[in-house]
This record gives structure tokens, C-alpha cells and sequence, in this order.
């Protein structure tokens, strides 16, 4: 069955359309929140909260094709959400990584891997968001703009303080981090 | 993903970073979450199109007095009299119901707050608990006649739909309804019954229960029952939307309450916008003449293109005469869910227009006259839904001199003039309250 029929079917009230759906989604939903909170609680919160309300508001969702956006517009928003709730709270850093990447892995890539990590903690939660939405889930920066809810000129300075901050940290931690001098250039 | 295509080494370098931090598989709580879904329903749920309807009964009727000789008047106006004392008598020893449709004065305000059911006067700003129980209640709303309220109450058997007295008393159960799938439901003129439609054995059906506990299903068997609404002033018929069992066909549909003599409305059709849209949003007007519900039609864009468009369409209540009200001047701007105002003259109307690639967008309300003369006017303040969809509830108050609309992924309530367009936010709720129909004083 192709996606649009189960979108609809789940619209309709099929749970098990919605758990295929939902199967499907949840890696990249669960690392998009992850990337953007920095914690694998407020993630987990975060994409519970995106399923429970997509399966509530499924019927409202006018045209099935555009379920991934919708989706994803869901789990940004739920995840600031969180990031709001707990903000009082000390976060958890999670430095290790979600999962260890298959296959061969030059220490270039793992320098780069360690070094944008450390990068994107030290942004605030919504300037991760941004981040993800555009570099991550890949939507171009009106939309994403659109999702954040802010408009093109403050996501474009948005997504350039970002970009500085990552490339000053990255910078500094690579001329502390013993090996990674310099970085590495693509 | 696109953003490779980037010349940026630097971008290009976050993004590949990015993607192996990403690297992942299904999470392990993937279950739980599914299994908390599946406990949940889906909107719409509990939606009572019928709220506040109004209907042309408390509408003083023209009498026609011929010549009559004095004796006779003298005779008359005695007859009168004593009559209208009696009627005084009666009156003043029984309590004042408002008609079951039509103008009625403003009563208190309904509403759920944090999992309990309250009632605010709306003058005085008093609140008091009218269900305070363990769980959650929610989908408060009063009867026609303002004496009882419906809710539901959630748990892991499902929805309990429950009728109490309107302060809270003897609330009891009328219907458990599945956790999953949709549910109507439709307060019966005489606030005597409900009738609801949702799903037996995953199977939508629909059914008639009296506030006493009584039930009777109503067979159905060649459409599938989405939408109800009981056809004013007596309630004697019912409006049904329904799908053509075996199609995505959608059809407006009237029959009396046993399921009877059903008449076609509106012809089923299958649009692009799916079962949940097609032919949807009906409502009758104040006199049950007439129907109002979301049309879909093809409007040219400004670029030539043809767009399949929600606007407003009336029908005779036999399903004769089917025509569009006169639209927005934008044709990019969409119209539906009508709601007329309680003495009939006027149509409450969402205008939305969509954004982007994802539901959601900028909605507002307009009020457009009631017999098709102009287009819409706009009422209120817009509404720019940053998040999941234009989700925007709206009522009238019983009297018609405010407009309540929610915005739903807002949680905001606001209370708006419908003559000026004035609004004021409603701190006090987050909920669509029902305002309780009560008789003039």
C-alpha cells in the first residue's frame, strides 16, 4: 500500500495504517528531536508528544502527501516545546553518539562528527532546530522558517548566528582537542 | 538531501557531520507510544454541529384581524384576559425553557479545565465546578434547553459519553465509545436524546439515545454514517453525510429517525479532498428550510490555474436549488464550516488560506448574510497557525451579540462583536465554552 492510502486510512481511524506510518517515521523523528535537544528523555517526550498529537489530528490534515512536513513541523514544535518546558532543568549532554555509524569511518569524518557535537551544544535550542530543519531533514529555508514560525529575514540571521557559532566552536575545539588541529576541510 | 548541493564546504561538512551523528534505527519506545495512541481518538470528536441553531418558532407570526362587531370584541378581549392570566399562573409555576431553537438569552459559559468541567457566568466572572471527578473530562456542553450537560470522561475502556443536570447532579452514562476512530454526536430538539454516530466493532453507526439510557441503532446499510444533525424545528428528520459504502463517495442524505424515507440532499461525490472534507460542514438554517454546507468548487487562480476551492454552498432542505454563496474576491482564499447566526439572518464562515507545502496557514472569520446578497465580510482578528493546522472552532452566544472562536493549536479563546469586529482574548479558558440557552426575561 502506498503512503498516501495508509495516511489516509489512518486519517480515518486505522491505527495500524498510523503504526506503519509511525514506524517508518520514528528513526528520523527520534534523531531530528535528539539533535535538537541534546537528550534522549526530552527527545523520547518530545516525539511521544509528535505521535500522540499526529494521530489526533490526522483527520485535519488536508492533503495526505504532505504528511512527512506536517510531521516533522509536529516534532520541531514539540521539541521547543520540551526545550521551554525543562529549560529550568540541567540537561543531560549525551557526547556519545546516538548510534555508532556503519561500516569503515575515517578519522576525518569522526574528528568532524566529535567536533560538530560539541558544536551544537553550545547552541541554543532553537537555533538547533533551525539547523536541523535545513541541514538535517533538509527543507529549504522558507520553509523552515515557515515550520519555526518566524519569518525568512529572521531565520536567514537566525541561521547565520548559527553557522558562526558552529564554525567559532568547532574552531576553538579543534585547537584544544589533541589531533584535530585545523579540522578538516571537505 | 539537497543542502549537498551547496558550495559551502563548511555547510557541506555540518551536514555530513549531522548525518552520521543522526545515524539511527527505530527507537525501543516506539511501542509504548503506539500503544498510548491507539488508547486515544482522533479529532473531530464530540463536535454538536447543532449547537445554538436557532429556528423561526419564537418569531412572532403575523396575524390577520378582520372586522368584528363590538359585542364580540368585548367578548374576545374578556377571553383574552382570562386567558392570559392563566398562562400567567402557569408560567409562574413552571420553570421558563428557551424554544429549542432560535434567539435565547445568554446563560452561563461551559468549559473544561484541567481534566474537571466548570460554569462561568459570563457577567459577573464567577466560576464554580460543575464535574470534578478522577481522569479526564472534557467535550462540555449544555442542551438546548440549557437544563443538562453532556461530557465525556476518558479511561483505557474508552470514552464515557455522560448527561448530567445542568449543576452537576446525577450524572449518568449514555454511551462508551472506542477509543479510536470518529464520533458525532447531536443533541434532539427536545434535549430529550442524543444521537451519535461512532464506530461498533470498527464499523461507524449510528444510533439515537434518550437521556434516559434508552438506545435504538438506525440501520444504514448501503452508507456510511460520518456527520448528524437533526432537522429543525421538531427534530422529526435527521441529516446524515455519509459515505457510499464501498467508495469514497460522500453524500448529504435526510431521513426520519428510524432511518426511513431517506432523501438524497446532496449527490455523493469523490474529491481530491478525501472522505473527512467532501460535502462537509452541514448545517440547517434557523426555519430547517435550508441547508448550508462546505462546497468544493473549481476557482481560477491569478497564475490560470484551476483549483479545486472550498466555498459556501446553500441547498433546499428537499435538495432542491444547490448554489454557491458568492465567494472571496482572493481566489486563493478557501471558505467553509458555516454556522448560523440564531435569528438566521446571518453565516458565520472560516476563511483560511494555506501556506507552504504543510496544513497550516492563515485563518479568520467572516459573516456573510444569509441570503446570498454580498460576500462575507471579515470579523475579528487573523490567525497565523505556526504549527500543525488552522484548527479554528467558532458560536454564536444564544442572543447573538458575541462570536466565541478557539484556535485550536493557540489554545486561545477569544470573544468577539460581531457588528464591529472588536475581540477580546478570554484568559480564563482554553477551551470552547458552550454558552447555555436560557428564556428571556
Amino acid at each position: 500500500m502506498d503512503k498516501r492510502a495508509l495516511v489516509e486510512r489512518a486519517g480515518r481511524g486505522d491505527h495500524d495504517a498510523f503504526a506503519v506510518l509511525a514506524t517508518a517515521a520514528s528513526a528520523r523523528l527520534d534523531a531530528a528531536a535528539r539533535l535538537i535537544l541534546r537528550d534522549p528523555e526530552l527527545a523520547r517526550d518530545a516525539v511521544q508528544n509528535t505521535l500522540v498529537r499526529a494521530w489526533r489530528d490526522l483527520p485535519g490534515l488536508r492533503d495526505p502527501d504532505r504528511f512527512d512536513a506536517w510531521l516533522h513541523r509536529l516534532l520541531v514544535n514539540a521539541s521547543l516545546d520540551e526545550a521551554r518546558r525543562r529549560r529550568r532543568r540541567p540537561i543531560e549532554v549525551e557526547i556519545k553518539t546516538i548510534d555508532e555509524p556503519a561500516g569503515s569511518d575515517s578519522a576525518g569524518h569522526l574528528a568532524d562528527r566529535d567536533l560538530v557535537e560539541r558544536a551544537l551544544v553550545r547552541l541554543d535550542p532553537e537555533h538547533r532546530a533551525l539547523v536541523v530543519l535545513h541541514y538535517y531533514l533538509g527543507y529549504p529555508l522558507p520553509d523552515a522558517a515557515s515550520s519555526l514560525g518566524i519569518s525568512l529575514p529572521a531565520a536567514k540571521s537566525r541561521l547565520h548566528r548559527a553557522m558562526l557559532g558552529l564554525r567559532r566552536s568547532m574552531t576553538a575545539d579543534a585547537h584544544v582537542v589533541p589531533g584535530l588541529e585545523g579540522g578538516r576541510t571537505a | 538531501m539537497t543542502t549537498f548541493d551547496r558550495f559551502d564546504p563548511f555547510e557541506r561538512r555540518i551536514t555530513e557531520a549531522i548525518d552520521e551523528i543522526a545515524a539511527t534505527r527505530p527507537p525501543a519506545y516506539l511501542n509504548d507510544v503506539l500503544r498510548q495512541t491507539a488508547r486515544k481518538a482522533q479529532r473531530p470528536r464530540w463536535t454538536f454541529l447543532e449547537r445554538w441553531l436557532p429556528v423561526d418558532s419564537a418569531i412572532p407570526r403575523p396575524t390577520i384581524v378582520g372586522r368584528l362587531p363590538f359585542r364580540q370584541l368585548v367578548i374576545v378581549a374578556l377571553l383574552v384576559a382570562l386567558a392570559a392570566a392563566a398562562l400567567a399562573f402557569y408560567v409562574g409555576s413552571q420553570k421558563r425553557l428557551p424554544a429549542p431553537f432560535g434567539p435565547a438569552a445568554n446563560g452561563d459559559l461551559l468549559y473544561s479545565a484541567a481534566g474537571d468541567i466548570y460554569a462561568r457566568d459570563p457577567i459577573t466572572g464567577r466560576q464554580r465546578p460543575v464535574i470534578v471527578a478522577d481522569g479526564d473530562q472534557f467535550a462540555a456542553s449544555y442542551s438546548p434547553n440549557g437544563e443538562l450537560i453532556t461530557y465525556a470522561t476518558a479511561s483505557a475502556e474508552g470514552d464515557h459519553f455522560m448527561v448530567a443536570n445542568g449543576d452537576g447532579t446525577n450524572p449518568h452514562q449514555l454511551a462508551l465509545i472506542p477509543s479510536t476512530g470518529n464520533a458525532q454526536g447531536a443533541w434532539a430538539p427536545d434535549s430529550r436524546s442524543v444521537g451519535f454516530i461512532y464506530d461498533v466493532k470498527g464499523l461507524p453507526q449510528l444510533s439515537l439515545v434518550s437521556v434516559n439510557g434508552q438506545a435504538s441503532v438506525i440501520a444504514l446499510d448501503d452508507i456510511v454514517p460520518l456527520d448528524i444533525a437533526f432537522m429543525p424545528p421538531n427534530g422529526g428528520r435527521l441529516l446524515i453525510r455519509a459515505r457510499v459504502a464501498g467508495s469514497e463517495k460522500v453524500g448529504l442524505y435526510t431521513m426520519k429517525l428510524d432511518g426511513s424515507d431517506r432523501q438524497t440532499i446532496v449527490e455523493a461525490r469523490q474529491t481530491t479532498y478525501g472522505v473527512q472534507f467532501t460535502n462537509s460542514g452541514a448545517v440547517f438554517s434557523p426555519d430547517g428550510r435550508t441547508i448550508a454546507y462546505n462546497g468544493l468548487d473549481v476557482v481560477s487562480q491569478a497564475d490560470g490555474k484551476l483549483e479545486l476551492m472550498f466555498r459556501i454552498h446553500l441547498v433546499n432542505a428537499d435538495g432542491s436549488n444547490d448554489r454557491a454563496l458568492p465567494g472571496p474576491s482572493d481566489p486563493t482564499v478557501n471558505e467553509n464550516w458555516p454556522v448560523f447566526s440564531p435569528d438566521g439572518t446571518s453565516i458565520l464562515v472560516l476563511r483560511f488560506k494555506t501556506r507552504g507545502d504543510v496544513f497550516g496557514g492563515e485563518g479568520w472569520i467572516a459573516s456573510m448574510p444569509a441570503d446570498g446578497s454580498r460576500p462575507a465580510r471579515d470579523v475579528g482578528v487573523h490567525f497565523t497557525d505556526d504549527k500543525s493546522d488552522t484548527a479554528i472552532s467558532k458560536g454564536w452566544s444564544p442572543d447573538g451579540s458575541r462570536i466565541l472562536i478557539a484556535v485550536g493549536s493557540k489554545q486561545e479563546v477569544y470573544s468577539v462583536d460581531p457588528s464591529t469586529g472588536s475581540s477580546e482574548l478570554l484568559a480564563w479558558t482554553k477551551d470552547l465554552p458552550d454558552w447555555q440557552r436560557i428564556a428571556f426575561r
